[in-house]
This record gives C-alpha cells, structure tokens and sequence, in this order.
C-alpha cells in the first residue's frame, strides 16, 4: 500500500512536469497551423472584377446601352442611347447569367445636372432583389458596387444632353 | 524501496521523453502530410482558372470589334494548363480533372453565335469574338474579316417576304449588242430563295452613277431590293452600297452577305461596304446596291450568287 501511494505520488510529480511540456507542444503545433492556413488563399474573390467588367459591357459592347451609329458602324461609349437604356430586353439576353440567375444585376440610373432621372432601368432584377431580400450584410447577401461617370444622353431625334450615369451592380457573394 | 523508486524514477524518465517524442512525430508527419496536401490539392488552381475564364468570357463578349485571343496563364503562377479540361457551358466557365468539376458563371450573350466545344488537356485555349459568333475550341482559322452590325431582330418567315432583284441593260463597246448585266445573279437567285423573290430589269441602272443607281432601286416595292451593277474596272472586285431611310437594316443584310463571301475561295478578303448619303425616296426599302467588277469569273458569280442567297436567308432567320 506504502509502495503503491509512493509510486503514485512519483508518476504525478512526473506528470504535473511532463503535462504542461506536452500542452505547449501542442499549442506551438496548433499555432503553425493556424499561420500557415492563414496565409493560404484557397477562396479568390473576383467580384470587384466582375462589376467592373459589367459596366465595361454595357458601355463598349454594341449590345450595350452606348449609341450606335449605323452610318460609321460604331458605338459611342460617351454617348448613352436613352431609348436602349429604357428597353433591356436586348441587355438581358444579350448578358445572360441564366434562367432566373440571382448571381448578378445592375440599376442603371441617368441623371440631368438637376438630378432629375432621364432614364431608369434595372437589369437581371432577379439578382438586383437580393438587396431587399437579403441585404447586403453576411455570407448569403450581396455586395453593392457604384459607378458613376459623366456622359451624354442621346434622345430619338438626335438632340444630345449632359447627364451622369450611375450603375449600381449587385453581385452574390455566395 | 529505494531501489524501486529509482527503477520507477528511470522507467519514467524514459517514459515521457519516449511520449513526447512519438507525440512529436505525429505532428511532424501531419504537418508534412498537410503541406504535402497543400503542394498536391488542385481546387485552389481549378478557382482561380474556373473564375480567371470566365472573366476574360466576359471581356471577349464585351469587345465591340474583332478579337482573337490566346489562353496561357504566367509560368509564375505554376499553373499547368493540361492538367484540366475546359468547356462554356450553361453560362459557366467549367474545369473538369477526371470527374470533379468547378464552375463560375458568366454572362453568355445570346443574340451571338456560338461555336464551342470540351476541350481536353489542351495547351493553349482560344477564344474569338468575331463578326456575329463567339467561338471557344482547339485550333481556331483567326478570322479577322468578318463584319460586325448592329443587332436587329429580323427574324421573319422568308417565304411571305417580297425580295426584288433589279439588273440594268448594257450595251457592249464592241459588238454594240445590248445584254442585261447582272441578269445571271438575279435569275440565278430567283429560284434559290422561292417563289417571294422577283427579278426586275430597270433600263438607266447600269449607266447611272452609284447614288443615282441607289435612288433607282430605292423606288421599287419589296422587303428586301438587291441591285446589281458591274462598273467596276478592277477584276473581282467587290463593293456594297447601303443607305438610308432603313440603314440599320441594310448594314445587317450588307455585313451577312459580305460575311458569306469572305468565306469563299475566290473572295477570301473583306468586302466594303460604302454607307450614302440619305437617298430622297418614298419607298422605305431594305436596298443594298452591289456593284461588282465587270469581268468578273463565273467561279466567283457562283460564289456571289450563293453569298447573296446566303445573306437573305441568314437575315429572316
């Protein structure tokens, strides 16, 4: 019994020495791992990339909102044709994600120097909902990019106004 | 006793060192089992490829002229591009290693032709945005020539459209004997297209000049008036007149037929396509006015002949 509660007594000495050696082991273990997986970037975000390039084709494509000039056979992408920013049933199929894609949307709003609105539409509202759905907040929500630039506006008889055209791209983050 | 706490003493000595050791190791091989996971995992190269593509898809749709583009990601990068299949499908850039696949959307335009296919552990990937058609597969004939024009939706049934041909008389220097210049294209075509399409032969169109020529077939009826005229100089030379009032529709039904012939052997180069000045017309017609070379082949009629049809048909469709 002497023996038996001197050994013991012997092993938790032992223990009580070895134990925090083996949880500092583990926790400099731990912390590598932590530190490395910090700086592995599995997850690529593009999504800025993404909302820039909407605007890109809605103003350099000739499927865009620019003016087409059937005379030079080009597009204008300072000027915004009024009556193709009105109707996007073009821009829709003309940049489609999907039958009912939620991933990305735009408004796209153009304004006279008063802040009267010209001319306002939203494009794949599917996705241009989230906002109100889901908010902008979180893993399921949106992010919202702007982007405003100074163009003309062309009306059908050809006469040409200052405007600034805002384009508010909604993109889902999951 | 002593002797058995010394015995104690040493067998745990050992003991724990031998635990911290084993426990080491452990870690040491996870560690190197984790990087060595790391080194080997693909999904993080299948990301950035899946969302790399479907940006430069995005950026290809979007150029307003011609753009032929080869795929090859930095060598820095350490990316091996034949590691992957890569295909555009259902509005996603897709890359396949063995059956896993990672997407990432784009956005497809549809008012465009599109020609691709899977493409197996290929090198480079092309790309072209050319004329009215996106192509994305192996090997691609770089197609600068063919023209752009703005998208209308003319999409009709052929069959219930009047198309006009309108030929002029000539007489020869030579022989002083009258024949009809281009009575073989619109006789030709006539049949090609159906019953809807007309030929007509107006007297003055050969001798006028272009903008009169224009103001000519701009006078007859139909959906659609194809005049012919071969006053140019220059062999095989071929130039197409388009005006207003409806220009938008001309420069489509110019650009298809144009496209067809520079499809052809005996063509092979871009057409041109010459907007005028607003003819004073009271017809509203789709005219366009070819103006071809006056000994021109019969190889290269035939060719101008199926273009023609080519373009009609290619414009209701």
């Amino acid at each position: 019994m002497i023996k038996n509660k001197k050994a013991e007594a012997t092993i938790t000495e032992e223990m009580g020495y070895w134990i925090p050696r083996l949880v500092f082991v583990i926790i400099t273990a731990l912390s590598i791992y932590i530190l490395t997986s910090i700086f592995i970037q599995t997850e690529i975000s593009v999504l800025n990339t993404d909302a820039e390039l909407l605007s890109d084709r809605l103003l350099y494509s000739s499927y865009g909102i620019s003016y087409y000039d059937p005379l030079s056979n080009r597009i204008y992408p300072g000027i915004i044709d009024i009556s193709k920013l009105k109707d996007t049933s073009i821009l829709e199929k003309a940049i489609f994600y999907g039958d009912k894609s939620t991933y990305l949307g735009a408004k796209i709003t153009l304004t006279d120097n008063q802040g009267n609105i010209i001319g306002e539409s939203i494009y794949n509202n599917n996705a241009y909902r989230r906002i109100a759905e889901k908010g902008l907040k979180g893993k399921g929500g949106v992010e919202l990019k702007e982007k405003e630039i100074y163009v003309l506006a062309r009306d059908d008889k050809g006469n040409l106004k200052n405007t600034n055209l805002k384009i508010s791209t909604v993109i889902s983050r999951s | 006793m002593l002797r058995y706490k010394l015995r104690r003493k040493s067998q745990s000595e050992i003991y724990w060192p031998f635990i911290e050791v084993v426990l080491v190791s452990i870690i040491l091989i996870s560690f190197l089992w984790y990087v060595n996971s790391i080194k080997t995992n693909t999904l993080s190269q299948k990301q950035f490829l899946s969302r790399d593509i479907a940006l430069l898809t995005n950026t290809i749709y979007s150029s307003p002229g011609n753009l032929y583009y080869w795929y090859e990601p930095y060598p820095s990068l350490g990316i091996i591009l034949n590691k992957f299949d890569y295909s555009l499908k259902d509005q996603k850039a897709i890359i396949k290693e063995q059956n896993l696949e990672t997407r990432y959307p784009y956005g497809e335009n549809t008012l465009m032709a599109k020609d691709s296919s899977l493409l197996q552990s290929p090198l480079k990937l092309e790309f072209e945005n050319s004329g009215n058609s996106f192509i994305f597969k192996n090997n691609i004939q770089a197609n600068y020539i063919k023209l752009k024009y703005p998208y209308l939706d003319t999409k009709s049934d052929l069959k219930s459209k009047k198309i006009v041909f309108v030929s002029g008389i000539t007489k020869s220097p030579v022989t002083g004997a009258e024949y009809i210049e281009g009575e073989s294209y619109t006789s030709l075509i006539t049949p090609i297209l159906g019953a809807s399409a007309e030929s007509k032969i107006s007297l003055k169109l050969e001798e006028a000049d272009i903008n009169t020529g224009m103001k000519i077939i701009g006078q007859e009826k139909g959906d659609i008036i194809v005049g012919v005229k071969t006053d140019i100089l220059e062999e095989n030379s071929i130039k197409i007149y388009i005006s207003y009032p409806k220009i938008k529709e001309s420069r489509k039904l110019a650009s298809l037929i144009a496209n067809e012939l520079s499809e052809k052997e005996n063509v092979r180069k871009t057409i041109d396509i010459i907007p005028l000045i607003p003819i004073e017309t009271t017809e509203a017609n789709n005219a366009i006015l070819l103006s071809l070379g006056r000994s021109t082949t019969k190889s290269l009629q035939n060719d101008i002949i199926s273009s023609i049809a080519g373009g009609i048909k290619g414009y209701y469709s």
